[in-house]
Protein backbone atom coordinates (compact mmCIF):
# COMPACT_ATOMS: atom_id res chain seq x y z
CA UNK A 1 0.00 0.00 0.00
CA UNK A 2 1.18 3.47 -0.79
CA UNK A 3 0.18 6.91 -1.86
CA UNK A 4 -0.50 6.70 -5.62
CA UNK A 5 -0.75 9.35 -8.31
CA UNK A 6 -4.07 8.84 -10.13
CA UNK A 7 -4.25 9.25 -13.89
CA UNK A 8 -6.60 11.57 -15.72
CA UNK A 9 -7.43 12.22 -19.35
CA UNK A 10 -5.67 15.29 -20.73
CA UNK A 11 -6.94 15.69 -24.28
CA UNK A 12 -6.33 12.20 -25.57
CA UNK A 13 -3.39 11.45 -23.27
CA UNK A 14 -3.22 9.82 -19.90
CA UNK A 15 -1.47 12.06 -17.42
CA UNK A 16 -0.57 11.84 -13.73
CA UNK A 17 -2.51 14.22 -11.54
CA UNK A 18 -0.73 17.10 -9.85
CA UNK A 19 -0.84 17.31 -6.06
CA UNK A 20 -3.38 20.13 -6.48
CA UNK A 21 -5.66 17.83 -8.46
CA UNK A 22 -5.29 15.06 -5.87
CA UNK A 23 -6.12 17.56 -3.12
CA UNK A 24 -9.23 18.57 -5.06
CA UNK A 25 -10.34 14.94 -5.03
CA UNK A 26 -9.73 14.82 -1.28
CA UNK A 27 -11.77 18.02 -0.84
CA UNK A 28 -14.60 16.44 -2.83
CA UNK A 29 -14.44 13.38 -0.54
CA UNK A 30 -14.73 15.70 2.48
CA UNK A 31 -17.75 17.30 0.83
CA UNK A 32 -19.30 13.87 0.24
CA UNK A 33 -18.86 13.10 3.94
CA UNK A 34 -20.64 16.34 4.85
CA UNK A 35 -23.72 15.32 2.87
CA UNK A 36 -24.38 12.39 5.21
CA UNK A 37 -21.95 12.09 8.14
CA UNK A 38 -21.74 8.80 10.00
CA UNK A 39 -20.51 10.28 13.29
CA UNK A 40 -23.25 12.65 14.27
CA UNK A 41 -23.61 14.89 17.30
CA UNK A 42 -27.04 15.97 18.43
CA UNK A 43 -28.35 18.24 21.15
CA UNK A 44 -30.58 16.40 23.59
CA UNK A 45 -32.51 17.54 26.64
CA UNK A 46 -30.51 15.44 29.08
CA UNK A 47 -28.48 12.25 29.51
CA UNK A 48 -26.28 12.77 26.45
CA UNK A 49 -23.59 10.14 25.97
CA UNK A 50 -20.71 12.62 25.87
CA UNK A 51 -19.38 13.65 29.29
CA UNK A 52 -21.52 16.11 31.21
CA UNK A 53 -20.12 19.53 32.08
CA UNK A 54 -21.07 21.74 35.00
CA UNK A 55 -21.83 25.38 35.51
CA UNK A 56 -21.27 26.61 39.06
CA UNK A 57 -22.19 29.93 40.66
CA UNK A 58 -22.46 31.43 44.11
CA UNK A 59 -25.81 31.98 45.76
CA UNK A 60 -26.55 33.94 48.93
CA UNK A 61 -26.39 32.23 52.29
CA UNK A 62 -29.62 31.78 54.23
CA UNK A 63 -30.54 34.90 56.19
CA UNK A 64 -30.40 35.08 59.98
CA UNK A 65 -32.69 37.05 62.27
CA UNK A 66 -32.65 38.23 65.88
CA UNK A 67 -35.02 40.21 68.05
CA UNK A 68 -32.22 41.94 69.97
CA UNK A 69 -29.24 42.66 67.69
CA UNK A 70 -27.91 42.06 64.22
CA UNK A 71 -26.67 38.48 63.82
CA UNK A 72 -22.88 38.59 63.50
CA UNK A 73 -21.09 37.76 60.28
CA UNK A 74 -19.67 34.66 61.96
CA UNK A 75 -23.12 33.27 62.67
CA UNK A 76 -24.63 34.25 59.31
CA UNK A 77 -24.59 31.52 56.67
CA UNK A 78 -21.91 31.83 53.99
CA UNK A 79 -22.80 31.94 50.29
CA UNK A 80 -22.94 28.47 48.80
CA UNK A 81 -22.36 27.02 45.36
CA UNK A 82 -25.14 26.15 42.94
CA UNK A 83 -24.20 23.49 40.39
CA UNK A 84 -26.06 22.98 37.13
CA UNK A 85 -25.13 19.96 35.03
CA UNK A 86 -25.28 20.12 31.24
CA UNK A 87 -25.43 16.72 29.62
CA UNK A 88 -26.78 17.70 26.24
CA UNK A 89 -24.49 16.14 23.66
CA UNK A 90 -25.05 12.72 22.18
CA UNK A 91 -22.81 11.11 19.59
CA UNK A 92 -24.31 8.54 17.23
CA UNK A 93 -22.22 6.43 14.88
CA UNK A 94 -23.80 4.75 11.86
CA UNK A 95 -22.06 1.73 10.42
CA UNK A 96 -22.14 1.32 6.65
CA UNK A 97 -21.17 -1.47 4.27
CA UNK A 98 -19.43 0.10 1.29
CA UNK A 99 -18.99 -1.38 -2.18
CA UNK A 100 -16.31 -4.06 -2.16
CA UNK A 101 -13.19 -3.66 -4.29
CA UNK A 102 -13.52 -5.80 -7.46
CA UNK A 103 -9.92 -5.16 -8.44
CA UNK A 104 -11.07 -2.58 -10.97
CA UNK A 105 -13.10 -0.36 -8.68
CA UNK A 106 -10.63 2.41 -8.05
CA UNK A 107 -8.69 4.95 -10.16
CA UNK A 108 -5.64 3.81 -12.09
CA UNK A 109 -2.01 4.83 -11.75
CA UNK A 110 1.34 4.20 -13.42
CA UNK A 111 3.56 1.65 -11.72
CA UNK A 112 7.28 2.27 -11.46
CA UNK A 113 7.65 0.05 -14.52
CA UNK A 114 5.21 2.18 -16.53
CA UNK A 115 2.30 -0.26 -16.36
CA UNK A 116 -1.23 0.92 -15.67
CA UNK A 117 -2.78 -0.61 -12.60
CA UNK A 118 -5.95 0.05 -10.57
CA UNK A 119 -5.35 1.32 -7.07
CA UNK A 120 -6.00 -1.17 -4.26
CA UNK A 121 -8.24 -0.28 -1.35
CA UNK A 122 -5.14 0.28 0.78
CA UNK A 123 -3.81 2.67 -1.89
CA UNK A 124 -7.13 4.51 -1.82
CA UNK A 125 -6.93 4.81 1.94
CA UNK A 126 -3.43 6.25 1.79
CA UNK A 127 -4.13 8.54 -1.17
CA UNK A 128 -7.65 9.78 -0.47
CA UNK A 129 -9.47 8.50 2.59
CA UNK A 130 -6.92 9.01 5.34
CA UNK A 131 -5.91 12.49 4.11
CA UNK A 132 -9.62 13.34 4.05
CA UNK A 133 -10.00 12.17 7.66
CA UNK A 134 -6.89 14.20 8.58
CA UNK A 135 -8.65 17.28 7.20
CA UNK A 136 -11.97 16.42 8.80
CA UNK A 137 -10.38 16.04 12.22
CA UNK A 138 -8.17 19.15 12.04
CA UNK A 139 -8.37 21.90 14.66
CA UNK A 140 -9.90 24.49 12.37
CA UNK A 141 -13.55 24.99 11.41
CA UNK A 142 -13.54 25.55 7.65
CA UNK A 143 -15.30 23.76 4.79
CA UNK A 144 -12.45 21.23 4.87
CA UNK A 145 -13.95 20.07 8.16
CA UNK A 146 -17.45 19.87 6.68
CA UNK A 147 -19.82 17.50 8.43
CA UNK A 148 -17.96 17.76 11.72
CA UNK A 149 -18.76 19.99 14.65
CA UNK A 150 -17.65 23.14 16.40
CA UNK A 151 -18.72 25.32 19.32
CA UNK A 152 -19.63 28.98 19.04
CA UNK A 153 -20.96 31.66 21.39
CA UNK A 154 -23.58 33.14 19.07
CA UNK A 155 -26.62 31.56 17.45
CA UNK A 156 -25.21 32.06 13.96
CA UNK A 157 -21.84 31.18 12.53
CA UNK A 158 -20.82 31.75 8.92
CA UNK A 159 -20.31 28.45 7.10
CA UNK A 160 -22.02 26.35 9.75
CA UNK A 161 -25.49 25.33 10.90
CA UNK A 162 -26.73 25.41 14.48
CA UNK A 163 -27.46 21.79 15.34
CA UNK A 164 -30.47 21.95 17.64
CA UNK A 165 -32.38 24.02 15.10
CA UNK A 166 -33.94 25.96 17.97
CA UNK A 167 -30.93 27.89 19.26
CA UNK A 168 -30.71 25.60 22.27
CA UNK A 169 -27.47 26.24 24.13
CA UNK A 170 -25.46 23.19 25.11
CA UNK A 171 -24.08 25.16 28.06
CA UNK A 172 -24.90 28.41 29.79
CA UNK A 173 -22.27 30.07 31.91
CA UNK A 174 -23.89 31.95 34.77
CA UNK A 175 -22.72 33.95 37.74
CA UNK A 176 -24.54 35.46 40.69
CA UNK A 177 -26.02 38.81 39.75
CA UNK A 178 -24.54 40.89 42.58
CA UNK A 179 -26.67 43.89 41.59
CA UNK A 180 -29.84 41.91 42.29
CA UNK A 181 -29.15 41.58 46.01
CA UNK A 182 -30.02 44.48 48.34
CA UNK A 183 -29.87 44.75 52.11
CA UNK A 184 -33.35 46.28 52.26
CA UNK A 185 -34.78 43.14 50.68
CA UNK A 186 -33.34 40.66 53.22
CA UNK A 187 -34.35 37.84 53.13
CA UNK A 188 -33.20 37.94 49.53
CA UNK A 189 -33.89 35.08 47.12
CA UNK A 190 -30.82 32.91 47.48
CA UNK A 191 -30.12 32.11 43.84
CA UNK A 192 -30.22 35.12 41.51
CA UNK A 193 -28.11 34.26 38.47
CA UNK A 194 -27.24 36.23 35.39
CA UNK A 195 -26.31 34.61 32.07
CA UNK A 196 -22.79 35.43 30.99
CA UNK A 197 -22.41 33.36 27.81
CA UNK A 198 -24.41 30.75 25.93
CA UNK A 199 -22.58 28.12 23.92
CA UNK A 200 -24.06 26.44 20.85
CA UNK A 201 -23.19 23.37 18.79
CA UNK A 202 -22.70 23.90 15.05
CA UNK A 203 -22.19 21.51 12.15
CA UNK A 204 -19.79 22.84 9.53
CA UNK A 205 -21.29 23.18 6.06
CA UNK A 206 -19.78 21.54 3.01
CA UNK A 207 -18.57 23.12 -0.20
CA UNK A 208 -19.10 21.15 -3.42
CA UNK A 209 -15.75 21.88 -5.01
CA UNK A 210 -14.79 21.08 -8.60
CA UNK A 211 -12.28 18.34 -9.43
CA UNK A 212 -10.78 16.46 -12.31
CA UNK A 213 -12.25 12.96 -12.54
CA UNK A 214 -9.71 10.14 -12.51
CA UNK A 215 -9.52 7.28 -15.02
CA UNK A 216 -10.46 3.72 -14.17
CA UNK A 217 -10.55 0.26 -15.82
CA UNK A 218 -13.94 -0.93 -16.99
CA UNK A 219 -15.10 -4.52 -16.73
CA UNK A 220 -14.11 -5.06 -20.38
CA UNK A 221 -10.62 -3.75 -19.53
CA UNK A 222 -11.00 -0.53 -21.52
CA UNK A 223 -10.00 2.67 -19.76
CA UNK A 224 -12.63 5.29 -19.06
CA UNK A 225 -13.02 8.61 -17.29
CA UNK A 226 -14.77 7.80 -14.07
CA UNK A 227 -18.24 9.39 -14.15
CA UNK A 228 -18.70 12.00 -11.40
CA UNK A 229 -21.64 10.08 -9.99
CA UNK A 230 -19.54 6.90 -9.72
CA UNK A 231 -16.59 8.62 -8.06
CA UNK A 232 -18.81 10.56 -5.68
CA UNK A 233 -20.87 7.52 -4.68
CA UNK A 234 -17.76 5.43 -4.00
CA UNK A 235 -16.09 8.28 -2.15
CA UNK A 236 -19.16 8.86 -0.03
CA UNK A 237 -19.58 5.21 0.95
CA UNK A 238 -15.95 4.78 1.84
CA UNK A 239 -15.38 8.04 3.73
CA UNK A 240 -18.55 7.38 5.71
CA UNK A 241 -17.30 3.87 6.46
CA UNK A 242 -13.82 5.12 7.37
CA UNK A 243 -15.09 7.84 9.71
CA UNK A 244 -17.35 5.36 11.49
CA UNK A 245 -15.41 2.10 11.47
CA UNK A 246 -11.81 2.56 10.40
CA UNK A 247 -9.60 -0.19 11.76
CA UNK A 248 -6.51 1.80 10.79
CA UNK A 249 -6.79 4.61 13.36
CA UNK A 250 -8.95 6.93 11.27
CA UNK A 251 -12.37 6.55 12.89
CA UNK A 252 -13.76 9.86 14.11
CA UNK A 253 -15.05 10.40 17.63
CA UNK A 254 -15.87 13.37 19.82
CA UNK A 255 -15.38 14.11 23.49
CA UNK A 256 -16.25 16.92 25.84
CA UNK A 257 -14.15 17.83 28.84
CA UNK A 258 -11.32 19.82 30.33
CA UNK A 259 -8.75 17.50 28.80
CA UNK A 260 -8.70 14.71 26.28
CA UNK A 261 -7.23 13.41 23.05
CA UNK A 262 -7.62 15.08 19.69
CA UNK A 263 -8.08 18.60 18.41
CA UNK A 264 -10.20 21.18 20.17
CA UNK A 265 -13.07 22.54 18.12
CA UNK A 266 -14.31 26.10 18.23
CA UNK A 267 -14.60 28.12 21.37
CA UNK A 268 -13.75 26.61 24.72
CA UNK A 269 -16.59 26.62 27.23
CA UNK A 270 -15.76 28.57 30.36
CA UNK A 271 -17.42 28.07 33.72
CA UNK A 272 -16.78 31.40 35.41
CA UNK A 273 -17.52 32.11 39.06
CA UNK A 274 -17.24 34.86 41.65
CA UNK A 275 -14.59 34.11 44.24
CA UNK A 276 -15.61 36.28 47.18
CA UNK A 277 -16.17 34.94 50.69
CA UNK A 278 -19.49 36.74 51.11
CA UNK A 279 -20.80 40.28 51.33
CA UNK A 280 -22.29 40.52 54.85
CA UNK A 281 -25.34 42.79 54.90
CA UNK A 282 -27.76 43.79 57.67
CA UNK A 283 -31.27 45.19 57.70
CA UNK A 284 -33.46 46.30 60.58
CA UNK A 285 -36.97 45.54 59.41
CA UNK A 286 -38.66 46.57 62.66
CA UNK A 287 -38.01 47.54 66.27
CA UNK A 288 -37.18 43.97 67.22
CA UNK A 289 -36.47 42.51 63.81
CA UNK A 290 -32.73 42.45 63.06
CA UNK A 291 -31.70 40.60 59.90
CA UNK A 292 -28.42 39.63 58.29
CA UNK A 293 -27.49 37.80 55.11
CA UNK A 294 -24.34 37.18 53.12
CA UNK A 295 -24.59 37.91 49.39
CA UNK A 296 -22.33 36.56 46.64
CA UNK A 297 -19.38 38.83 45.86
CA UNK A 298 -15.82 38.84 44.61
CA UNK A 299 -13.95 39.08 41.38
CA UNK A 300 -14.45 36.77 38.42
CA UNK A 301 -12.45 33.61 38.04
CA UNK A 302 -12.59 30.72 35.58
CA UNK A 303 -13.30 27.53 37.50
CA UNK A 304 -12.98 25.24 34.46
CA UNK A 305 -12.73 25.42 30.70
CA UNK A 306 -14.25 22.59 28.72
CA UNK A 307 -13.53 21.82 25.08
CA UNK A 308 -15.26 19.83 22.39
CA UNK A 309 -12.58 17.61 20.88
CA UNK A 310 -12.49 15.64 17.68
CA UNK A 311 -10.28 12.61 17.67
CA UNK A 312 -9.26 9.96 15.15
CA UNK A 313 -8.45 6.51 16.43
CA UNK B 1 -11.51 32.94 12.00
CA UNK B 2 -9.55 35.49 14.06
CA UNK B 3 -8.31 38.43 12.03
CA UNK B 4 -7.60 42.13 12.40
CA UNK B 5 -11.05 42.76 10.96
CA UNK B 6 -12.97 40.99 13.72
CA UNK B 7 -10.51 41.15 16.63
CA UNK B 8 -11.35 43.45 19.54
CA UNK B 9 -9.25 42.30 22.49
CA UNK B 10 -7.93 39.19 24.22
CA UNK B 11 -7.09 38.33 27.81
CA UNK B 12 -6.08 35.33 29.87
CA UNK B 13 -8.98 34.20 32.04
CA UNK B 14 -7.19 31.84 34.43
CA UNK B 15 -4.40 32.21 36.94
CA UNK B 16 -2.34 29.57 35.14
CA UNK B 17 -2.40 31.73 31.97
CA UNK B 18 -3.43 28.76 29.84
CA UNK B 19 -6.85 29.93 28.67
CA UNK B 20 -7.58 32.99 26.59
CA UNK B 21 -10.84 34.81 25.95
CA UNK B 22 -10.89 36.69 22.66
CA UNK B 23 -13.63 39.20 21.95
CA UNK B 24 -14.61 39.18 18.29
CA UNK B 25 -17.03 41.20 16.17
CA UNK B 26 -19.61 39.26 14.18
CA UNK B 27 -19.64 39.49 10.39
CA UNK B 28 -21.70 42.66 10.17
CA UNK B 29 -19.93 44.22 13.14
CA UNK B 30 -23.12 44.64 15.16
CA UNK B 31 -22.41 42.14 17.93
CA UNK B 32 -19.49 41.03 20.04
CA UNK B 33 -19.00 37.40 20.95
CA UNK B 34 -16.34 35.73 23.08
CA UNK B 35 -14.14 32.92 21.78
CA UNK B 36 -12.20 30.87 24.29
CA UNK B 37 -9.08 28.95 23.41
CA UNK B 38 -6.11 27.29 24.96
CA UNK B 39 -2.79 29.14 24.78
CA UNK B 40 -0.95 26.83 22.41
CA UNK B 41 1.25 28.55 19.82
CA UNK B 42 1.03 25.42 17.64
CA UNK B 43 -2.79 25.47 17.45
CA UNK B 44 -4.00 27.07 14.20
CA UNK B 45 -6.55 29.34 15.90
CA UNK B 46 -4.01 30.42 18.53
CA UNK B 47 -1.58 31.18 15.70
CA UNK B 48 -4.23 33.42 14.14
CA UNK B 49 -4.65 35.23 17.43
CA UNK B 50 -0.92 35.72 17.95
CA UNK B 51 -0.74 37.42 14.55
CA UNK B 52 -3.01 40.19 15.82
CA UNK B 53 -2.12 40.14 19.52
CA UNK B 54 1.33 39.22 20.82
CA UNK B 55 1.90 37.31 24.05
CA UNK B 56 3.13 40.51 25.70
CA UNK B 57 -0.04 42.30 24.66
CA UNK B 58 -2.07 39.41 26.05
CA UNK B 59 -0.35 39.80 29.44
CA UNK B 60 -0.80 43.57 29.36
CA UNK B 61 -4.48 43.28 28.43
CA UNK B 62 -4.98 40.77 31.24
CA UNK B 63 -3.24 42.98 33.75
CA UNK B 64 -5.32 46.02 32.75
CA UNK B 65 -8.57 44.07 32.82
CA UNK B 66 -7.86 42.54 36.23
CA UNK B 67 -6.84 45.90 37.60
CA UNK B 68 -10.09 47.39 36.35
CA UNK B 69 -12.11 44.48 37.79
CA UNK B 70 -10.42 44.83 41.17
CA UNK B 71 -11.11 48.57 41.16
CA UNK B 72 -14.76 48.03 40.26
CA UNK B 73 -15.10 45.42 42.98
CA UNK B 74 -13.46 47.63 45.60
CA UNK B 75 -15.61 50.58 44.54
CA UNK B 76 -18.75 48.47 44.85
CA UNK B 77 -17.72 47.31 48.34
CA UNK B 78 -17.12 50.92 49.41
CA UNK B 79 -20.45 52.02 47.92
CA UNK B 80 -22.28 49.28 49.81
CA UNK B 81 -20.42 50.07 53.02
CA UNK B 82 -21.23 53.78 52.68
CA UNK B 83 -24.86 53.07 51.85
CA UNK B 84 -25.35 50.90 54.93
CA UNK B 85 -23.37 53.12 57.29
CA UNK B 86 -20.72 50.46 57.79
CA UNK B 87 -18.02 52.56 56.17
CA UNK B 88 -18.31 55.20 58.90
CA UNK B 89 -18.28 52.51 61.58
CA UNK B 90 -15.17 50.91 60.13
CA UNK B 91 -13.33 54.23 59.92
CA UNK B 92 -14.29 55.14 63.47
CA UNK B 93 -13.27 51.76 64.84
CA UNK B 94 -9.94 51.99 63.03
CA UNK B 95 -9.29 55.45 64.47
CA UNK B 96 -9.92 54.10 67.97
CA UNK B 97 -7.23 51.47 67.65
CA UNK B 98 -3.95 52.42 69.23
CA UNK B 99 -0.73 52.20 67.26
CA UNK B 100 0.36 48.99 68.96
CA UNK B 101 -2.76 47.02 68.19
CA UNK B 102 -2.73 48.35 64.62
CA UNK B 103 0.81 47.09 64.20
CA UNK B 104 -0.06 43.70 65.68
CA UNK B 105 -3.07 43.43 63.45
CA UNK B 106 -0.97 44.31 60.45
CA UNK B 107 1.79 41.83 61.27
CA UNK B 108 -0.71 39.05 61.97
CA UNK B 109 -2.51 39.66 58.70
CA UNK B 110 0.78 39.80 56.79
CA UNK B 111 2.06 36.53 58.28
CA UNK B 112 -1.28 34.85 57.76
CA UNK B 113 -1.33 35.91 54.12
CA UNK B 114 2.24 34.91 53.37
CA UNK B 115 2.64 31.79 55.46
CA UNK B 116 -0.67 29.94 55.23
CA UNK B 117 -2.36 28.29 52.26
CA UNK B 118 -5.88 29.45 53.04
CA UNK B 119 -8.13 29.42 50.01
CA UNK B 120 -9.01 33.09 50.36
CA UNK B 121 -5.30 33.95 50.21
CA UNK B 122 -4.85 31.92 47.04
CA UNK B 123 -7.90 33.72 45.62
CA UNK B 124 -6.14 37.03 46.35
CA UNK B 125 -2.88 35.85 44.81
CA UNK B 126 -3.60 37.43 41.45
CA UNK B 127 -4.23 40.81 43.05
CA UNK B 128 -1.04 40.42 45.08
CA UNK B 129 0.91 39.75 41.89
CA UNK B 130 -0.63 42.85 40.31
CA UNK B 131 0.47 44.83 43.33
CA UNK B 132 4.02 43.50 43.02
CA UNK B 133 4.13 44.42 39.34
CA UNK B 134 3.05 47.95 40.19
CA UNK B 135 6.20 48.45 42.29
CA UNK B 136 8.85 50.61 40.61
CA UNK B 137 11.53 48.07 41.39
CA UNK B 138 9.71 45.50 39.25
CA UNK B 139 8.75 47.94 36.55
CA UNK B 140 12.38 48.93 36.11
CA UNK B 141 13.80 45.42 36.37
CA UNK B 142 15.04 43.68 33.22
CA UNK B 143 15.07 40.29 34.94
CA UNK B 144 12.36 38.64 32.80
CA UNK B 145 12.95 35.20 34.30
CA UNK B 146 12.13 36.30 37.83
CA UNK B 147 9.17 38.33 36.55
CA UNK B 148 7.93 35.21 34.81
CA UNK B 149 8.40 33.26 38.05
CA UNK B 150 6.23 35.81 39.84
CA UNK B 151 3.53 35.39 37.21
CA UNK B 152 3.66 31.60 37.57
CA UNK B 153 3.91 31.42 41.36
CA UNK B 154 1.22 29.38 43.04
CA UNK B 155 1.32 30.92 46.54
CA UNK B 156 1.81 34.42 47.97
CA UNK B 157 5.10 33.44 49.62
CA UNK B 158 6.48 32.08 46.34
CA UNK B 159 5.59 35.32 44.57
CA UNK B 160 7.09 37.36 47.40
CA UNK B 161 10.32 35.34 47.38
CA UNK B 162 10.77 36.15 43.70
CA UNK B 163 9.98 39.79 44.37
CA UNK B 164 12.69 39.89 47.01
CA UNK B 165 15.23 38.63 44.45
CA UNK B 166 14.55 41.64 42.24
CA UNK B 167 14.47 43.96 45.23
CA UNK B 168 17.89 42.68 46.35
CA UNK B 169 19.27 43.07 42.83
CA UNK B 170 18.20 46.69 42.83
CA UNK B 171 19.89 47.48 46.15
Amino acid sequence: MAVRVPLYLSGTDLQEMSSIQVNQLVDQIVYQYSTDPTVVLSVVGSSGNLDAITDTRLQAGAHSTSATAFPSEATTAEPSTVTVTYDKLTSTTTNVSPTADTGKTWPIYYTAGGDIRPMSLDDVKDTFLHPAIDLLSAATSTSQQAGTYTIHTATTLAGATEVSGANTPIFTDTRADTTAYTAGAIPETLDQPITITNYYLFRINGSDTSYTPPMFVRGDNDLQVMPDATFEALAKEWIRHTAAQSADGYAISYSMGVSGSGNTRGSGIANTVLTGSGNYQIFQAGADDYRAQEFPDGSTSTAATYYLRINKS
Amino acid sequence: MISEANYITATFIDNERKTIEVLLRNDDGTKVHPYILEYNPKHPICKELLKVCSLDELHENTWSKKKEEVKLFEDSVIRIAEKTGQFKKIVESRLKLNEKSKAEEFFNALFDFLLTDKKEHIDRLFNFKLHLFEQDVIKKSKNEKVKSNIRKSKTPIDAFKEFVKIWEESN
